[in-house]
């Protein structure tokens, strides 16, 4: 993976959030990082273009289910590969970020090794 | 005008207070602002360096946690506490690895003794997130006197995967019957009886006569969606027993618990439909008829036809009429059945 493919996190678990950007890091992915999802949709509506985005299903602000379906309906953004974190074993949160157009999902607690592997073949 | 001494005195008091209290307000807040900056320095140095070994084979934990500071191991713990809830495999791992190498381990066992409740709850977090096994003598000696502590005991026992995990758990979690458990406690009951809860039905036959009416409806709810395909027929005795309980709350929960065992005939035989269906309560009627449609043999339909003709509830009558035709019984007329037959039709 080269440094073009840019990589949103959103997080607001502080050191998840720090955890996955050094591990996209020096994986050679370019990183951004942001804890809140209003704060995430401010950054797209000002032109943040990402490659990819890593979301978690619970955020402050507005939640990852919310984000996503900001995220399809803008036209700039609607095929961005996404991947949700969401709770532990909990089925319906899982449909409803599918159903929201996540292209892949993790559950809590998960692999942030897997995570990445996940995320390359998403970005192939 | 003149100013009284007495007033300019009080004045200069006042005013000498004031900046009392200003500089000391600045002080601690100068003071805090620098530990905070202290704080995140440490965090962050701590937070690189962790996340850079973690990728490492061999991360040396043991020669890089003997050269921290107070508060940069303070901040560690904080920071492995975080993710240790969150990660799991070959990172998990690791970071289990480094707790251990940081004596958290050690410190929480030593906790378990501690008089203060929090004390031992936060040891007992402690030994969960690093899945460190405790011996059952102590675990009992320390943690049996309070729900909170069984909880979180059996809860440990359960993620140490220790061979007596449903067993031991169990008895810790009930251990006292007076009152319910908590939403973790339930919670901890369920983990633990999944795979089988045959442990749940032999601690109720000995304990069961002493648990309040709550705690019995929450075992019933855990004995209805867990299996016990290895427990003999009289296991099942004081459970059958609460179907005839004092509190309709307990005998629609005991019916519950019954619904999804129809496939061992000795148990269906022991069991008073007859009664079920007759009981004052139309929740009870209810959740008996609920048991019957599960069971769907042949005296439960006959049970189920007669109620679909003779209910007086409503309620309880749509839930037999429902019951018959969702088992491919559809000969009956009257507002119930054309109810559920539109239900049926409209999917």
């Amino acid at each position: 993976m080269s440094e073009d493919t840019h990589v949103l996190v959103v997080e607001d678990d502080d050191g998840i959030r720090d955890l996955l950007a050094y591990k996209l890091r020096i994986s050679d992915y370019e990183v951004t990082t942001v804890d809140d999802g209003a704060d995430c949709l401010d950054h797209i509506e000002d032109g943040l273009a990402p490659d990819a985005v890593i979301l978690d299903a619970m955020l402050p602000g507005a939640d990852g289910y919310e984000v996503l379906e900001r995220l399809r309906g803008h036209e700039r953004h609607a095929d961005v590969p996404v991947i949700m974190v969401t709770g532990m074993g909990l089925e319906d949160n899982v449909l409803r970020g599918f159903e929201a157009g996540a292209d892949d999902y993790v559950t809590k607690p998960f692999s942030p090794s897997e995570l990445v592997v996940r995320l390359g073949r998403l970005c192939r | 005008m003149s100013v009284s001494a007495p007033l300019l005195e009080a004045t200069r008091a006042v005013l000498a207070a004031l900046v009392g209290i200003g500089l000391v307000t600045y002080g601690l807040a100068v003071q805090r602002a620098r530990r905070d900056e202290l704080r995140a320095d440490a965090r962050r140095r701590v937070r690189g360096e962790l996340f850079d070994r973690l990728g490492r084979e061999e991360p040396g934990w043991g020669a890089w946690t003997e050269r921290l500071s107070h508060r940069e191991r303070r901040e560690l713990r904080e920071l492995l506490d975080g993710l240790l809830r969150n990660l799991h495999g070959r990172e998990r791992a690791r970071l289990v690895d480094l707790g251990l190498t940081l004596g958290i381990g050690e410190r929480a066992r030593a906790d378990l003794g501690a008089e203060r409740i929090h004390v031992r709850l936060r040891a007992l977090a402690w030994l969960a997130l690093l899945e460190e096994p405790v011996e059952e003598e102590r675990l009992f000696e320390t943690c049996a006197g309070d729900p909170r502590t069984r909880a979180a005991a059996a809860r440990l026992l359960y993620v140490c995967d220790h061979p007596r995990a449903g067993e031991f758990g169990t008895s810790l979690l009930v251990w006292e019957g007076s009152r319910p458990l908590s939403v973790f406690g339930l919670d901890t009951l369920y983990v633990l009886n999944r795979a089988g809860s045959t442990p749940l039905l032999y601690r109720g036959s000995t304990a069961a006569g002493d648990w309040d009416p709550a705690l019995l409806v929450q075992v019933c709810t855990v004995l209805r969606d867990c299996p016990s395909t290895d427990a003999p027929t009289e296991a099942f005795d004081w459970l059958r027993a609460l179907l005839a309980h004092e509190s309709p709350t307990v005998r629609k929960a005991a019916i519950g618990a019954f619904a999804g065992r129809g496939w061992r005939p000795a148990l269906r035989e022991r069991i008073d439909a007859e009664a079920l269906v007759a009981d004052s309560d139309p929740g009870v009627r209810e959740a008996a008829y609920g048991l019957l449609a599960a069971w769907g043999d042949g005296p439960a339909t006959a049970l189920l036809e007669r109620a679909a003709r003779g209910e007086e509830n409503d309620r309880c009558r749509l839930v037999a009429v429902r019951a018959l035709y969702e088992n491919g019984v559809d000969a009956g007329d009257g507002r119930t059945w054309a109810w559920v037959r539109a239900e049926g039709a409209t999917g």
